[in-house]
């Protein structure tokens, strides 16, 4: 368990594995950021279609 | 002169990632989702008139095989449907067979099929549910995040854990899962290792909760109404909390679905309060704008289900269409839980070792008795009906 991470390891390799956390986190804001522009356009989209079929009579 | 002196602003511009990019390509993608849609035909798509599913291919076992105590074993005792059966092909396959590395960026679009189906949910609901639902599910969600942060970050205290790791612990389990854990974990200077094993705690006690809530459920009589509540507050990752609701009853993975949104919306806000709450000397050194955490963890997609709830709330189309949102919004679930199968590694669960799956079964166990303790007292009490 990680109750102790600091054990071992050098000031540079805490560093370096702070900004890594720090550069995933972001990447992953990004992606959740993305996935919701996509799920945004798919879900308004499909609703919108479904829409415009019902009006031409076609549903 | 061709040098350019660049302004420190200008350059931060330059710099910036364009959120597209954080996209896997279509190119790359379509193995993966070609994947995922093709295992969720096989596994049984509702609505689709397809007769070689492993749906109906267990109903025909049920026949053959003698009845005990007058039910089917698959469908009627075990109460396979389509998500346990998604669920369950995805871990097959991902945990027994293995899944190609070129199916891996299609899979990522997971959480683009649960933030879809979310957002046609909005079409399943008028002004008065979401009146009713809306203010019930929002003081439990309030009740179970804050209340559970708290209780997590005070324990964690008590055992002397690290703050970081009880920050991200409280994090994971009282908010939105894996979101909520990658959120906090820069604030609070968390190591990756402690990234790691709060995730892997949190998506096998989630898989647990998924299996066994069901189970529980039929056993205690609860409402499909009240178990999706006990989802929304009790399972710790979005996309296992719709699966636990759609497990147990279609309707409960409506509501499920309905009260995550409550949850999801307030991630800003609990990694804020978790944040304070854990502060140690440490944190202290970080400089935290709350504006500008509201302003990149606050999930969008949101807008888009309010959105296609108004149109619904204006009468923009009559009931066909309805119900035929309905069932598109239950292809985008059941492409979600397929894809959430194939992601399952059981591999990368065990990251956590005994110890860290110990605190967070602690941690999610006290959490699902706390919102079934508070469902049942509001239930009882004639608030939530």
């Amino acid at each position: 368990m990680a109750n102790s991470p600091d054990s071992g390891s050098t000031g540079s390799e805490i560093q370096d594995d702070l900004k890594k956390v720090e550069r995933e986190s972001e990447a992953k804001l990004l992606r959740h950021r993305a996935d919701d522009y996509v799920a945004m356009a798919l879900g308004v989209g499909s609703v919108v279609l479904l829409w415009i079929l019902q009006s031409m009579g076609l549903y | 002169m061709t040098t350019q002196i660049i302004s420190a602003p200008v350059e931060a511009t330059l710099h910036k990632v364009s959120v597209w990019s954080s996209l896997p390509t279509f190119k790359n993608s379509w193995p993966g989702l070609l994947a995922i849609v093709t295992l969720s035909v096989i596994c049984g798509l509702p609505g689709v008139p397809w007769p070689f599913t492993v749906y109906e291919l267990l109903r025909y076992v049920d026949q053959v095989l003698p009845p005990i105590y007058g039910k089917g074993l698959f469908i009627d005792l075990l109460h396979f449907n389509y998500v346990v059966i998604g669920l369950t092909v995805g871990l097959l396959i991902r945990n027994i067979i293995g899944v190609p590395k070129s199916w891996e960026p299609g899979l990522s679009y997971t959480a683009v099929f649960m933030n879809t189906g979310i957002i046609m949910l909005g079409s399943q609901y008028m002004l008065r549910d979401l009146v009713r639902l809306g203010g019930q599910s929002i003081l439990v969600m309030v009740i179970m995040v804050f209340g559970c942060a708290t209780a997590l970050v005070f324990i964690g205290k008590l055992f002397k854990l690290e703050p970081r790791l009880t920050a991200i612990l409280a994090a994971a389990f009282s908010l939105c899962g894996v979101s909520a854990a990658v959120a906090i974990a820069p604030m609070v200077r968390a190591k990756s290792e402690e990234v790691a094993y709060a995730i892997a705690a949190l998506v096998s006690f989630g898989l647990v909760c998924l299996f066994g809530m069901p189970v529980l459920g039929r056993l205690l009589e609860i409402p499909p109404y009240h178990f999706g509540i006990l989802s929304a507050t009790g399972v710790p990752n979005s996309a296992q909390v719709i699966a636990t609701g759609f497990n147990y009853s279609f309707e409960a993975g409506k509501v499920a679905g309905f009260a995550n949104i409550g949850r999801i919306v307030l991630i800003p806000a609990g990694v804020l309060f978790i944040y304070f709450l854990a502060l140690t000397q440490e944190f202290k050194k970080e400089k935290i704008s709350a504006w500008v955490v509201v302003k990149e963890k606050f999930p969008i997609f949101v807008f888009g289900f309010i959105l296609v709830w108004a149109m619904n709330c204006l009468h923009l189309w009559p009931k066909p269409a309805t119900q035929a949102m309905e069932v598109m919004m239950t292809w985008f679930f059941t492409l979600c839980f397929v894809g959430l199968g194939m992601q399952t590694k059981f591999s990368d669960m065990m990251k956590a070792g005994v110890s860290g799956i110990a605190v967070g079964y602690a941690a999610g166990t006290l959490k699902v008795v706390a919102a079934l303790g508070l469902i049942y007292v509001f239930w009882k009490s004639g608030f939530m009906k």
